[in-house]
Protein backbone atom coordinates (compact mmCIF):
# COMPACT_ATOMS: atom_id res chain seq x y z
CA UNK A 1 0.00 0.00 0.00
CA UNK A 2 1.33 3.61 -1.48
CA UNK A 3 1.08 5.87 2.07
CA UNK A 4 -0.77 9.39 0.40
CA UNK A 5 1.84 11.94 1.36
CA UNK A 6 -0.73 14.21 2.09
CA UNK A 7 -2.64 13.04 4.99
CA UNK A 8 -0.89 14.57 7.72
CA UNK A 9 0.79 17.82 7.61
CA UNK A 10 4.20 18.15 8.74
CA UNK A 11 6.95 20.17 9.90
CA UNK A 12 9.36 21.83 8.28
CA UNK A 13 12.40 20.35 9.57
CA UNK A 14 10.53 17.07 8.62
CA UNK A 15 11.15 17.42 4.73
CA UNK A 16 14.69 19.90 5.52
CA UNK A 17 15.42 16.32 7.46
CA UNK A 18 14.63 14.31 4.50
CA UNK A 19 15.16 16.48 1.32
CA UNK A 20 17.38 13.96 -0.67
CA UNK A 21 15.39 11.24 0.02
CA UNK A 22 12.21 13.28 -0.68
CA UNK A 23 14.27 14.64 -4.07
CA UNK A 24 14.27 10.64 -5.10
CA UNK A 25 11.72 9.88 -7.53
CA UNK A 26 11.65 6.02 -6.03
CA UNK A 27 11.15 7.53 -2.75
CA UNK A 28 9.88 10.96 -2.05
CA UNK A 29 7.68 11.93 0.98
CA UNK A 30 5.28 8.81 0.56
CA UNK A 31 8.70 6.63 0.81
CA UNK A 32 10.51 8.28 3.50
CA UNK A 33 6.57 8.25 5.40
CA UNK A 34 6.85 4.58 5.02
CA UNK A 35 10.55 3.92 6.61
CA UNK A 36 9.49 6.54 9.49
CA UNK A 37 6.31 4.03 9.44
CA UNK A 38 9.39 1.15 9.85
CA UNK A 39 10.32 -1.08 12.93
CA UNK A 40 13.76 -3.05 12.10
CA UNK A 41 15.36 -4.54 14.86
CA UNK A 42 18.91 -4.86 14.77
CA UNK A 43 20.85 -7.74 16.34
CA UNK A 44 24.11 -6.87 17.50
CA UNK A 45 25.72 -3.05 18.42
CA UNK A 46 29.21 -4.17 16.89
CA UNK A 47 30.97 -3.71 14.00
CA UNK A 48 28.57 -4.56 11.01
CA UNK A 49 25.46 -3.51 13.81
CA UNK A 50 27.13 0.11 14.07
CA UNK A 51 26.89 1.42 10.50
CA UNK A 52 23.76 -0.89 9.99
CA UNK A 53 22.21 1.02 12.66
CA UNK A 54 23.17 4.62 11.76
CA UNK A 55 22.33 4.70 8.38
CA UNK A 56 18.92 3.63 9.21
CA UNK A 57 18.38 5.75 11.87
CA UNK A 58 19.61 8.44 9.76
CA UNK A 59 17.32 7.59 7.53
CA UNK A 60 14.40 8.28 9.79
CA UNK A 61 13.29 4.53 10.51
CA UNK A 62 10.63 5.18 13.18
CA UNK A 63 11.78 2.44 15.36
CA UNK A 64 15.10 0.94 15.91
CA UNK A 65 15.39 -1.80 18.43
CA UNK A 66 19.34 -2.58 19.24
CA UNK A 67 20.12 -5.61 20.66
CA UNK A 68 23.13 -5.95 22.70
CA UNK A 69 24.33 -7.44 26.27
CA UNK A 70 28.03 -6.73 25.78
CA UNK A 71 30.18 -3.12 26.91
CA UNK A 72 32.52 -0.93 25.28
CA UNK A 73 35.96 -2.43 24.72
CA UNK A 74 39.16 -0.49 23.64
CA UNK A 75 40.05 -2.87 20.90
CA UNK A 76 36.01 -2.85 19.60
CA UNK A 77 36.83 0.77 18.38
CA UNK A 78 38.59 0.00 15.40
CA UNK A 79 35.40 -0.80 13.66
CA UNK A 80 32.45 -0.47 15.74
CA UNK A 81 31.81 3.50 15.01
CA UNK A 82 28.64 3.86 17.10
CA UNK A 83 30.96 4.15 19.98
CA UNK A 84 33.87 6.81 21.19
CA UNK A 85 36.40 6.00 23.87
CA UNK A 86 34.28 7.90 26.42
CA UNK A 87 31.75 4.49 26.16
CA UNK A 88 34.71 2.05 27.27
CA UNK A 89 33.16 0.24 29.58
CA UNK A 90 29.65 0.93 29.26
CA UNK A 91 26.74 -1.07 27.80
CA UNK A 92 26.86 -1.07 24.13
CA UNK A 93 23.04 -0.28 23.67
CA UNK A 94 23.45 2.34 26.14
CA UNK A 95 25.94 4.22 23.77
CA UNK A 96 24.46 2.92 20.84
CA UNK A 97 21.21 4.58 21.68
CA UNK A 98 22.87 7.92 22.54
CA UNK A 99 25.14 8.49 19.17
CA UNK A 100 21.81 7.34 17.23
CA UNK A 101 19.06 9.90 18.59
CA UNK A 102 21.93 12.40 18.27
CA UNK A 103 21.80 11.82 14.95
CA UNK A 104 18.01 11.47 14.47
CA UNK A 105 16.29 12.40 17.83
CA UNK A 106 12.73 12.39 15.21
CA UNK A 107 12.94 8.16 15.90
CA UNK A 108 12.45 5.41 18.31
CA UNK A 109 15.56 3.76 19.57
CA UNK A 110 14.83 1.03 21.67
CA UNK A 111 17.51 -0.75 23.55
CA UNK A 112 17.71 -4.58 24.28
CA UNK A 113 20.13 -5.33 26.43
CA UNK A 114 19.89 -9.36 26.33
CA UNK A 115 21.83 -11.74 25.73
CA UNK A 116 19.69 -13.71 22.25
CA UNK A 117 18.31 -17.47 23.15
CA UNK A 118 16.25 -19.57 21.82
CA UNK A 119 13.97 -19.01 24.81
CA UNK A 120 13.77 -14.60 24.04
CA UNK A 121 14.01 -14.44 20.69
CA UNK A 122 10.71 -14.95 19.95
CA UNK A 123 9.44 -12.27 21.91
CA UNK A 124 12.83 -10.19 20.89
CA UNK A 125 11.78 -10.40 17.30
CA UNK A 126 7.69 -9.63 17.99
CA UNK A 127 7.44 -6.20 17.27
CA UNK A 128 9.49 -5.63 14.29
CA UNK A 129 9.20 -6.00 10.71
CA UNK A 130 12.58 -6.67 9.32
CA UNK A 131 15.56 -8.12 11.33
CA UNK A 132 19.21 -6.98 10.45
CA UNK A 133 21.75 -9.47 11.54
CA UNK A 134 24.96 -8.20 12.95
CA UNK A 135 25.30 -11.06 15.37
CA UNK A 136 29.13 -12.73 15.93
CA UNK A 137 28.60 -16.72 15.91
CA UNK A 138 27.38 -19.24 13.54
CA UNK A 139 24.51 -20.54 16.77
CA UNK A 140 23.41 -16.88 16.79
CA UNK A 141 23.03 -16.48 13.30
CA UNK A 142 21.31 -20.44 12.62
CA UNK A 143 18.69 -19.49 15.47
CA UNK A 144 18.17 -16.29 13.91
CA UNK A 145 17.61 -17.93 10.49
CA UNK A 146 15.36 -20.51 11.56
CA UNK A 147 13.31 -17.71 13.87
CA UNK A 148 12.82 -15.18 11.38
CA UNK A 149 11.65 -17.89 8.69
CA UNK A 150 9.08 -19.43 11.21
CA UNK A 151 7.77 -15.87 11.90
CA UNK A 152 7.85 -14.84 8.18
CA UNK A 153 10.31 -12.04 9.11
CA UNK A 154 12.29 -10.84 6.19
CA UNK A 155 16.14 -11.11 7.44
CA UNK A 156 19.25 -8.88 6.28
CA UNK A 157 22.27 -11.21 6.97
CA UNK A 158 25.71 -9.95 6.87
CA UNK A 159 29.27 -11.75 7.91
CA UNK A 160 32.43 -10.36 8.07
CA UNK A 161 35.90 -12.22 8.44
CA UNK A 162 39.70 -10.69 8.04
CA UNK A 163 39.09 -9.22 4.47
CA UNK A 164 36.42 -10.47 3.17
CA UNK A 165 32.52 -10.32 3.72
CA UNK A 166 29.10 -11.26 2.83
CA UNK A 167 25.69 -10.05 2.48
CA UNK A 168 22.62 -10.88 1.07
CA UNK A 169 18.66 -11.16 1.89
CA UNK A 170 15.97 -13.62 2.80
CA UNK A 171 12.81 -11.89 1.83
CA UNK A 172 10.29 -15.04 2.85
CA UNK A 173 8.97 -14.81 -0.41
CA UNK A 174 8.04 -18.77 -1.52
CA UNK A 175 11.00 -18.84 -3.72
CA UNK A 176 13.54 -17.41 -1.41
CA UNK A 177 16.54 -19.65 0.35
CA UNK A 178 17.13 -19.00 3.83
CA UNK A 179 20.82 -19.45 5.62
CA UNK A 180 20.81 -22.94 5.68
CA UNK A 181 19.91 -23.30 2.01
CA UNK A 182 23.23 -21.73 1.42
CA UNK A 183 25.12 -23.23 4.46
CA UNK A 184 23.41 -26.06 6.03
CA UNK A 185 25.11 -26.59 9.26
CA UNK A 186 28.36 -24.43 11.13
CA UNK A 187 32.23 -25.57 10.47
CA UNK A 188 33.84 -27.70 13.05
CA UNK A 189 35.46 -25.06 15.43
CA UNK A 190 38.90 -25.89 13.92
CA UNK A 191 37.62 -24.43 10.86
CA UNK A 192 35.73 -21.31 11.86
CA UNK A 193 38.09 -18.79 13.85
CA UNK A 194 36.54 -15.78 15.12
CA UNK A 195 37.36 -11.76 14.13
CA UNK A 196 39.30 -11.99 17.73
CA UNK A 197 41.15 -15.23 16.55
CA UNK A 198 41.64 -14.04 12.59
CA UNK A 199 41.02 -10.59 12.93
CA UNK A 200 39.33 -8.26 11.13
CA UNK A 201 40.18 -5.28 8.84
CA UNK A 202 37.80 -2.43 10.05
CA UNK A 203 36.03 -1.05 7.13
CA UNK A 204 34.82 -4.44 5.85
CA UNK A 205 32.53 -4.05 8.58
CA UNK A 206 31.47 -0.66 7.01
CA UNK A 207 31.06 -1.71 3.60
CA UNK A 208 28.84 -4.98 4.93
CA UNK A 209 26.83 -3.01 7.19
CA UNK A 210 25.87 -0.34 5.39
CA UNK A 211 24.84 -2.43 2.54
CA UNK A 212 22.48 -4.53 5.08
CA UNK A 213 21.22 -0.74 5.90
CA UNK A 214 20.63 -0.59 2.13
CA UNK A 215 19.03 -3.78 2.08
CA UNK A 216 16.82 -3.45 4.62
CA UNK A 217 15.77 0.60 3.32
CA UNK A 218 14.97 -1.36 0.04
CA UNK A 219 12.47 -3.98 2.05
CA UNK A 220 10.68 -1.43 3.45
CA UNK A 221 10.26 0.82 0.21
CA UNK A 222 9.73 -2.11 -1.83
CA UNK A 223 6.94 -3.38 0.44
CA UNK A 224 5.12 -0.13 0.71
CA UNK A 225 5.09 0.55 -2.84
CA UNK A 226 7.89 2.05 -4.02
CA UNK A 227 9.84 0.30 -6.18
CA UNK A 228 13.32 0.96 -5.63
CA UNK A 229 14.76 -2.32 -7.71
CA UNK A 230 15.44 -6.07 -6.28
CA UNK A 231 17.18 -6.65 -3.36
CA UNK A 232 20.16 -9.30 -2.75
CA UNK A 233 16.94 -12.12 -2.77
CA UNK A 234 18.78 -15.21 -3.76
CA UNK A 235 22.13 -13.68 -4.36
CA UNK A 236 25.00 -13.42 -2.15
CA UNK A 237 27.26 -10.89 -2.31
CA UNK A 238 30.76 -11.49 -1.43
CA UNK A 239 33.56 -8.56 -0.48
CA UNK A 240 37.06 -9.42 -0.91
CA UNK A 241 38.93 -6.43 0.67
CA UNK A 242 42.28 -7.63 -1.25
CA UNK A 243 41.70 -7.59 -4.43
CA UNK A 244 38.64 -4.52 -3.79
CA UNK A 245 36.08 -6.79 -5.95
CA UNK A 246 32.50 -7.57 -5.42
CA UNK A 247 31.06 -11.26 -6.79
CA UNK A 248 27.73 -12.19 -6.88
CA UNK A 249 26.69 -15.33 -6.63
CA UNK A 250 23.42 -17.28 -7.24
CA UNK A 251 21.67 -18.87 -4.46
CA UNK A 252 18.98 -21.17 -4.78
CA UNK A 253 16.26 -22.53 -2.41
CA UNK A 254 17.09 -26.00 -1.48
CA UNK A 255 14.23 -28.46 -1.47
CA UNK A 256 15.35 -30.03 1.51
CA UNK A 257 16.28 -27.70 3.67
CA UNK A 258 15.05 -28.72 6.80
CA UNK A 259 14.27 -24.86 7.59
CA UNK A 260 12.48 -23.20 4.86
CA UNK A 261 11.62 -26.23 3.28
CA UNK A 262 9.89 -27.90 6.04
CA UNK A 263 6.38 -26.67 7.33
CA UNK A 264 6.90 -28.83 10.32
CA UNK A 265 9.93 -27.14 11.38
CA UNK A 266 9.84 -25.69 15.35
CA UNK A 267 12.70 -24.00 15.96
CA UNK A 268 12.18 -24.98 19.48
CA UNK A 269 13.42 -28.36 18.55
CA UNK A 270 16.68 -27.35 17.58
CA UNK A 271 20.09 -27.51 19.83
CA UNK A 272 21.96 -23.72 18.84
CA UNK A 273 24.99 -24.79 19.29
CA UNK A 274 28.01 -26.64 17.33
CA UNK A 275 26.88 -27.18 14.17
CA UNK A 276 23.38 -26.18 14.47
CA UNK A 277 22.41 -29.13 12.18
CA UNK A 278 18.72 -29.72 12.21
CA UNK A 279 17.64 -33.46 12.61
CA UNK A 280 14.54 -34.32 11.31
CA UNK A 281 11.69 -33.46 13.58
CA UNK A 282 14.23 -33.20 16.78
CA UNK A 283 12.68 -33.64 19.98
CA UNK A 284 15.94 -32.67 21.83
CA UNK A 285 15.34 -29.57 24.26
CA UNK A 286 16.09 -26.10 23.33
CA UNK A 287 19.51 -25.57 23.68
CA UNK A 288 21.39 -21.89 24.67
CA UNK A 289 22.90 -19.35 22.04
CA UNK A 290 25.27 -16.55 22.66
CA UNK A 291 24.89 -13.40 21.34
CA UNK A 292 25.83 -10.50 20.02
CA UNK A 293 27.93 -8.24 18.86
CA UNK A 294 31.23 -8.91 20.38
CA UNK A 295 32.55 -8.30 17.08
CA UNK B 1 41.33 -27.13 -20.41
CA UNK B 2 42.05 -24.49 -17.88
CA UNK B 3 40.12 -23.23 -15.44
CA UNK B 4 40.74 -19.68 -13.29
CA UNK B 5 39.93 -20.89 -9.31
CA UNK B 6 39.30 -18.20 -7.05
CA UNK B 7 39.56 -18.54 -3.06
CA UNK B 8 37.88 -16.26 -0.82
CA UNK B 9 37.86 -15.09 2.38
CA UNK B 10 39.88 -17.31 5.00
CA UNK B 11 40.14 -19.76 2.15
CA UNK B 12 42.84 -18.12 0.47
CA UNK B 13 45.89 -18.91 3.16
CA UNK B 14 44.91 -22.44 1.60
CA UNK B 15 46.15 -21.30 -1.61
CA UNK B 16 49.15 -19.41 -0.21
CA UNK B 17 47.48 -15.88 -0.56
CA UNK B 18 47.31 -16.50 -4.03
CA UNK B 19 44.48 -14.43 -5.72
CA UNK B 20 44.29 -16.51 -8.97
CA UNK B 21 45.02 -20.01 -9.69
CA UNK B 22 45.20 -21.93 -13.38
CA UNK B 23 44.30 -25.12 -13.16
CA UNK B 24 43.78 -28.01 -16.14
CA UNK B 25 40.83 -30.50 -15.22
CA UNK B 26 37.52 -31.56 -16.42
CA UNK B 27 35.29 -31.55 -13.53
CA UNK B 28 35.85 -30.16 -10.24
CA UNK B 29 36.92 -32.47 -8.54
CA UNK B 30 39.56 -33.39 -10.79
CA UNK B 31 40.46 -29.83 -9.98
CA UNK B 32 40.89 -30.31 -6.18
CA UNK B 33 43.13 -33.18 -6.67
CA UNK B 34 45.00 -31.36 -9.11
CA UNK B 35 45.36 -28.70 -6.34
CA UNK B 36 45.72 -30.60 -3.52
CA UNK B 37 49.19 -31.89 -5.26
CA UNK B 38 50.13 -27.86 -5.39
CA UNK B 39 48.33 -26.97 -2.45
CA UNK B 40 48.70 -29.89 -0.10
CA UNK B 41 46.10 -30.26 2.74
CA UNK B 42 43.24 -28.31 0.28
CA UNK B 43 40.95 -31.29 -0.15
CA UNK B 44 41.29 -32.15 3.81
CA UNK B 45 39.88 -28.48 4.31
CA UNK B 46 37.35 -28.35 1.87
CA UNK B 47 36.21 -32.27 1.63
CA UNK B 48 33.74 -34.16 4.19
CA UNK B 49 34.92 -37.27 2.17
CA UNK B 50 36.09 -38.15 -1.41
CA UNK B 51 33.24 -36.99 -3.13
CA UNK B 52 31.43 -34.64 -0.50
CA UNK B 53 32.27 -30.68 0.12
CA UNK B 54 32.02 -29.84 3.73
CA UNK B 55 28.73 -28.38 4.57
CA UNK B 56 29.88 -24.72 4.81
CA UNK B 57 32.34 -25.02 2.15
CA UNK B 58 30.38 -23.86 -1.30
CA UNK B 59 31.67 -23.91 -5.00
CA UNK B 60 30.36 -21.63 -7.77
CA UNK B 61 31.14 -22.04 -11.47
CA UNK B 62 30.90 -18.38 -12.35
CA UNK B 63 27.77 -18.17 -10.63
CA UNK B 64 26.40 -21.42 -10.48
CA UNK B 65 26.01 -23.65 -7.06
CA UNK B 66 27.94 -27.32 -7.70
CA UNK B 67 25.96 -28.09 -5.14
CA UNK B 68 22.63 -28.10 -6.88
CA UNK B 69 24.60 -29.78 -10.19
CA UNK B 70 26.54 -32.82 -10.35
CA UNK B 71 28.55 -31.44 -7.13
CA UNK B 72 32.39 -32.50 -7.27
CA UNK B 73 31.38 -33.97 -10.79
CA UNK B 74 30.05 -30.56 -12.70
CA UNK B 75 32.12 -30.63 -15.24
CA UNK B 76 34.20 -27.02 -16.17
CA UNK B 77 35.03 -25.25 -19.38
CA UNK B 78 37.71 -23.70 -20.28
CA UNK B 79 36.85 -19.60 -18.88
CA UNK B 80 34.95 -21.00 -16.63
CA UNK B 81 35.61 -18.79 -13.13
CA UNK B 82 35.22 -21.43 -9.82
CA UNK B 83 35.08 -19.43 -6.72
CA UNK B 84 35.24 -20.77 -3.63
CA UNK B 85 33.78 -19.70 -0.25
CA UNK B 86 33.60 -20.64 3.11
CA UNK B 87 30.72 -20.27 5.73
CA UNK B 88 31.51 -17.08 8.12
CA UNK B 89 29.77 -15.66 10.97
CA UNK B 90 31.78 -12.64 12.07
CA UNK B 91 29.89 -9.46 12.88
Amino acid sequence: MVISAREVDRPLDWYNRYARHIALDQVGEGGQLALNAARVLVLGAGGLGSPAALYLAAAGVGTLGLVDYDQVSLNNLQRQILHSTADVGRPKVESAVETLQGINPEIEVVPHPVKVGSDNVWELLEGYDIVVDGSDNFATRFLINDVCHQAGKPLVFGAVLQFSGQVTTFSREPDCCCYRCIFPSAPDPQYAPSCVEAGIFGVVTGIIGSLQAAEALKLILNSAGYQVGPTLKNRLLLYDGIDSTFRPVRVTKDPDCPVCSDPQFDFRRVKYVDSCAVEPHDKSPVGDSSTGSGL
Amino acid sequence: MSVQFEFLGPLRQVVHGDDKVVVAAGTIGEALVELDGRYPGLTGRLLESEDTLHRHINIYINEEDVRFKEQLATTVKPGDLVTVISAIAGG
